[in-house]
């Protein structure tokens, strides 16, 4: 009886499984190239780079599983960076510090990103425009809006506090990663204990189905472009402190590398499907293998080339194991 | 009868409010800029500037009509030039055998992808991304970047004129060719099938490969051609000119009126959608807007442009309302 | 004797663990029309697939075709030989124009590259002609109605040539005259030697064309008859294999009048419908595709605006701005499209249940009480017994019945007070069937009133006392299924059209 339970766990978690399974073997495989991998510093370094990827990640998967997708996460994440550097900077006099204002420039960048992802949810819901043109015109409107702010400068020279987000540690463990698992508890909730979760799900997977049974599609759209604004927010405040600076064109190489994660995290890109654990350890192993390609001073085309490559062994993976 | 639109039609289609509106934009601007917009060494720049995005257009109208998009041509055009470049460089030939040179390669990389979007079911937009990552990072990997330039004398600009009318000729081939094959040859009407009904193409014994093999390697060889275009007139081969103006071309399509799920658009309506996306950032130059506001204002009219289209598709589908108003599910 | 043009032995075909033809055995003969009928899911479309070369049949089956054993037919080999199918979806491309469309294989079929636009016209209106059928050759398909649109279908078959046509229920939204118009064309070919399989479930329309009838159930061929050998009672016998909801079951309706509709109107879709329903009443509405029935029904859900009209529940003049405000009215709707709109397939049964009354679940914060969900499936589960369901795994798991009392027992979650059908026992087993009549005739008996949408006489003559006939947009007539005998009920039916 209990060999029973434990087989219809795993088997209930056969994706997360598999994704263990090669987490654990791709860190096998880096710490044989570099022995002391797996040490608490490498670790640690690898840790900061988790949650702004993570976040990036979400935001773009939680628009797959609606079936739609979103390709102005990066832009969108260059402006909100931007509007709060524009903040911190013009505010807050080089040197000095002031916790409130920069709370403040945080809460604004953070609504931009929101307010960014409603438009997107907006024009695709209420225009009916395909997700794929209206976010790659939003991306367009957005990088234009920061080239316009900025003129092609880079801002920088932010205050002590804002720069803790990204770079210090609290208990050994950086700081984002607080705020990355806070929002990820928040999407759990979302998902599991709120009737978001299954309209989203049924949604994604069939959405005339779902409009019979009464889903109100505009507002499912909406909402969910909205929450793909605020962990785009969060991921540029953590992004603009890491840098130090913000502009436009920045991270741009990350939307594959969103897409990339959140596909071999068992999302599903044609909708209703995909976990957040699965996201998780999805972002792990590339941050992983990441890792492992810079020990081997790979160059970084050549990198960008082999994430090409597994993007398309994970759609393939995906679609064997659908086949099944 | 079949194919010729009636007058009536046309006016009330949406090409012809693009036409309009590239009117309409030209003797605004031939207005403001008191004749400016329309003196030769500005339209020459226009050409310059745009023919070879226009070329490629052809080629991406091509595949959405059949249902999917590459994103990857813009990386497929640039690995073109440099080995059509790199050809001239050893090898010498004349200018049939490098453009030869550079359409094989097009199609070579273009059947890649058409095999792989075959196999994989997945969205064309996820797997043509994944081998621009692939195309891209090799090709910069190997190439380190390196400029090239110092061609041989056959390939120089040699006319004032010819830096106009090579261009124009191509453009106006491509688009010519194109226009021929989607209305008059079987693998155009097949093109149509695929893009509407995929399933039924398939009943219909539609070798669906060989369709996808087709247009993916057609708009390799376009944009291939364009890359050609592009080193001509600035008579260099930079590997990072070309890669982020992907948007433009697909601005251009999407503008001249298709249908991103496929079956639909013309290429006279890309021809529209190219003049107004190269007018319009031409003419933002000209009226002296600068460069930091131009991504913004194109991106405005951009999105405003789907979204009236867009608007005006919801229209019609209510005046229409034939079996019900939810989906096509019922057809 | 006439030439065997096709031979089937033993064909088998599995579909992972169910079994869609078993030991089946076929004999086409060359010039005849051959009717294949059967319920839904008894393997028509399986055995027209094989046919057609779409899917293969699985190790062991013989084929021959001519007499020449065929080891696998592809879609070119059997396109090649003439084989035409019209699907039941018909397979059109809305993209194209008519003529294009009808012209389609013309082209594909001659070697030479250049298209030549006169020659498709010429084609398509000759085809058209010969059919008597008047259609704008430059429309685009997907502005034609779903009459016109199946008028398409069989053109496009006919343009080119054909050996053997099959065709998959195609008269599934034509009136009886373009029905008569199908048939005097059916056989207008015969006579010139075009071999024709008819599958239908229509059985006067099959006894009317066919030379010869099989009769298919559950994958096996239950006999192969010639049409002199048949009749109605006969066919509905062998088909159902038992005696379904053989006898009428009516409970007295209440006094309130729950619905009115006053002369509502939409468009080109239905002109001045009126009726009431009463509380506790099963209301049937009897009416081809394209007689406006559904698109009745959607008005009433919220989801088809009528122009002009009014429609009263519980006698408040209501006005439904999307089916949300339906929903809270009382109004559910169990649409007539199970895979598409009903379920949605790949998500787990309790999703499916609960969805459309998730919100009455939630908790003061807003969170799922996720217990009650789970109690709530369960509930429905047990009561309406769908077998082999469990809360976690996924809705395509399950069989055609058990799918539809899943869509049945989200909207009964909704409680409402209105419950309308749409061909809710479409391509179901008959047990199901009778589970579903017998659930449909309880909840009337519980006070629920019911609006039974169907084009299947026995399923309204057996459950409703009292039926709508519907035709054109219009409703025609209104029939009491207590004073008429089945056969009259039948009669009124089919003339009415």
């Amino acid at each position: 009886m209990k060999m029973d339970k434990v087989k219809k766990v795993i088997a209930k978690n056969s994706d997360n499984s598999m994704l263990l399974l090669m987490l654990v073997v791709c860190t096998a495989l880096v710490s044989l190239i570099k022995p002391g991998f797996f040490s608490f510093a490498t670790v640690q370094s690898v840790a900061y780079q988790i949650p702004e990827m993570g976040l990036l990640t979400v935001a773009m998967a939680i628009t797959m599983l609606v079936g739609g997708i979103n390709l102005s996460v990066i832009a969108s994440a260059n402006l909100s960076g931007i509007i709060m550097a524009l903040i911190m900077t013009r505010y807050i006099p080089e040197g000095t510090d002031n916790i409130p204002l920069v709370l403040v420039a945080v809460l604004a960048g953070v609504l931009v990103s929101v307010a960014a992802g409603a438009l997107n949810g907006l024009i695709i819901a209420h225009f009916k425009i395909p997700d794929m043109l209206a976010t790659l015109g939003t991306q367009l409107l957005f990088s234009g809006i920061c080239l316009a702010i900025t003129r092609g400068e880079t801002i920088s020279g932010y205050p002590d506090s804002f720069k803790f987000i990204g770079n210090e540690t609290i208990g050994g463990i950086p700081t984002a990663i607080y705020i990355f698992v806070l929002a990820l508890l928040f999407l759990v909730i979302l998902l599991r204990n709120m009737p978001y979760g299954p309209r989203v799900h049924l949604y994604g997977s069939n959405k005339v189905a779902s409009m019979f049974s009464g889903v109100n599609d505009k507002a499912l759209i909406v909402k969910t472009y909205a929450i793909s604004g605020l962990f785009v927010g969060l991921a540029a405040v953590i992004l603009t402190s890491r840098f130090n600076a913000a502009a436009e064109g920045y991270a741009s190489s990350y939307l594959m590398q969103t897409i990339l994660i959140a596909v071999l995290g068992g999302v599903n890109p044609n909708g209703g499907h995909g976990k957040v654990s699965g996201i998780v350890l999805g972002v792990l192993i590339f941050q992983v293998v990441g890792s492992g390609l810079n020990i081997l001073r790979l160059n970084s085309h050549l990198t960008t080339a082999i994430y090409g490559v597994i993007l398309l062994l994970a759609v393939t993976a995906r679609m064997l194991r659908t086949e099944k | 009868m079949g194919n010729k639109l009636s007058y009536k039609k046309y006016i009330n289609s949406s090409e012809f409010y693009l036409l309009l509106v590239d009117v309409i934009l030209v003797v605004f601007l031939s207005i403001y800029t008191r004749g400016n917009f329309l003196e030769l060494t500005n339209l020459r720049s226009l050409v310059v500037g745009y023919s070879a995005l226009g070329i490629m257009a052809a080629g991406v109208l091509v595949v959405i009509i059949s249902g999917g998009i590459d994103i990857s041509f813009m990386a497929i055009a640039t690995i073109a030039q440099y080995a059509m470049a790199q050809y001239m460089l050893h090898l010498g030939g004349n200018f049939v055998i490098i453009i030869l040179v550079a359409v094989v390669t097009g199609v070579a990389l273009g059947c890649i992808n058409a095999l792989l979007v075959n196999r994989i079911k997945a969205p064309t937009l996820i797997i043509t991304l994944a081998t621009m990552s692939i195309f891209d990072g090799i090709l910069l990997w190997a190439t380190k970047g390196v400029k090239l330039f110092g061609f041989p004398e056959w390939f120089a600009v040699k006319t004032p004129a010819s830096i106009v009318a090579i261009p124009i000729g191509f453009l106006v081939l491509v688009f010519l060719l194109t226009w021929y094959i989607l209305k008059f040859t079987k693998m155009g009407r097949k093109i149509y099938a695929i893009g509407g009904n995929i399933e039924a193409a398939r009943r219909m014994g539609v070798n669906i490969l060989k369709v996808q093999l087709f247009v993916y390697a057609y708009v390799g060889a376009i944009a291939a051609l364009g890359a050609i275009v592009q080193c001509y007139l600035i008579q260099q081969v930079a590997l990072n000119d070309l890669v982020g103006n992907e948007m433009d071309v697909i601005a251009m399509v999407v503008l001249g009126g298709v249908a991103l799920s496929g079956g639909k658009g013309t290429v006279s309506g890309t021809v529209l959608g190219m003049l107004l996306v190269a007018i319009m950032s031409n003419g933002l130059t000209l009226i002296g807007v600068s460069s930091y506001y131009q991504d913004l204002v194109i991106g405005s009219v951009i999105l405003v442009s789907f979204c009236s289209s867009g608007w005006k598709m919801l229209q019609n589908a209510k005046k229409a309302n034939i079996g019900g108003k939810l989906e096509d599910g019922q057809g | 004797m006439p030439e065997k043009l096709l031979e089937m032995l033993k064909v088998n075909k599995h579909y992972g663990g169910v079994r869609a033809l078993k030991d089946f055995d076929f004999e086409l003969y060359d010039g005849e029309i051959h009717c294949l009928v059967g319920q839904n899911g008894c393997g028509k479309s399986t055995l027209i697939k094989i046919i057609s070369g779409v899917i293969k049949s699985d190790e062991g089956s013989r084929i021959l075709m001519n007499g020449k054993p065929v080891h696998n037919i592809t879609a070119k080999y059997a396109a090649d030989a003439g084989i035409k199918v019209i699907y039941q979806d018909l397979s059109l491309f809305p993209n194209l124009t008519v003529a294009e469309n009808i012209a389609f294989n013309l082209n594909t079929d001659k070697g030479a590259k250049p298209v030549r636009w006169n020659e498709f016209c010429a084609v398509a209106k000759s085809t058209l002609d010969m059919m008597r059928v008047n259609l704008e050759l430059d429309r685009e398909v997907s502005t034609l109605s779903i009459a016109d649109r199946q008028l398409v279908a069989i053109a496009r078959a006919l343009a080119t040539n054909a050996k053997l046509i099959i065709m998959d229920e195609p008269t599934s939204s034509l009136t009886r005259k373009e029905v008569n118009v199908l048939f005097s064309i059916i056989r207008d070919l015969n006579a010139k030697g075009l071999t024709v399989m008819f599958v239908s479930h229509k059985l006067d329309e099959i006894i009317e064309i066919a030379d010869r009838i099989t009769v298919m159930r559950d994958g096996t061929k239950i006999g192969t008859f010639k049409k002199e050998e048949l009749d109605n009672a006969k066919l509905t016998e062998m088909l159902s294999g038992q005696c379904i909801a053989c006898r009428q079951d009516f409970t007295d309706a209440g006094e309130k009048t729950v619905l009115e509709l006053e002369g509502l109107s939409n468009g080109r879709q239905y002109k001045d419908v009126s009726f009431k329903l009463r509380q506790g009443e099963i209301l049937g509405v009897i009416g081809l595709l394209g007689s406006g029935r559904t698109e009745v029904a959607l008005s009433l859900f919220g989801l088809n605006k009528p122009d002009s009209g009014t429609i009263k529940v519980d006698g408040q003049k209501v006005c439904f701005k999307s089916n949300r405000d339906a929903i809270k009215a009382g109004i559910a709707y169990v649409p007539e499209d199970r895979l598409s709109q009903g379920l949605v397939i790949d998500q787990n049964v309790e999703d499916n249940i609960s969805i459309s009354i998730i919100d009455r679940i939630c908790s003061k914060l807003g969170l799922v009480k996720t217990k009650d969900r789970r109690q709530l499936t369960e509930g429905w589960i047990k009561k309406l017994n769908i077998k082999s369901a469990l809360p976690e795994i996924p809705a395509s798991a399950m069989s055609g019945g058990n799918q539809q009392k899943i869509v049945i027992s989200k909207w009964l979650a909704t409680d409402p007070r209105i419950l309308i059908l749409d061909q809710p026992t479409n391509g179901i087993d008959i047990a199901a069937k009778s589970a579903i009549y017998d659930i449909i005739r309880e909840l009337a008996k519980n006070g629920m009133s019911i609006i039974l949408i169907s084009d299947e006489i026995p399923e309204i003559y057996f459950n409703c006392p009292r039926a709508l006939l519907m035709h054109h947009g219009r409703v025609v007539k209104e029939l009491d299924c207590r004073a008429l005998s089945e056969t009259d009920f039948e009669r009124e039916v089919s003339y009415g059209q």
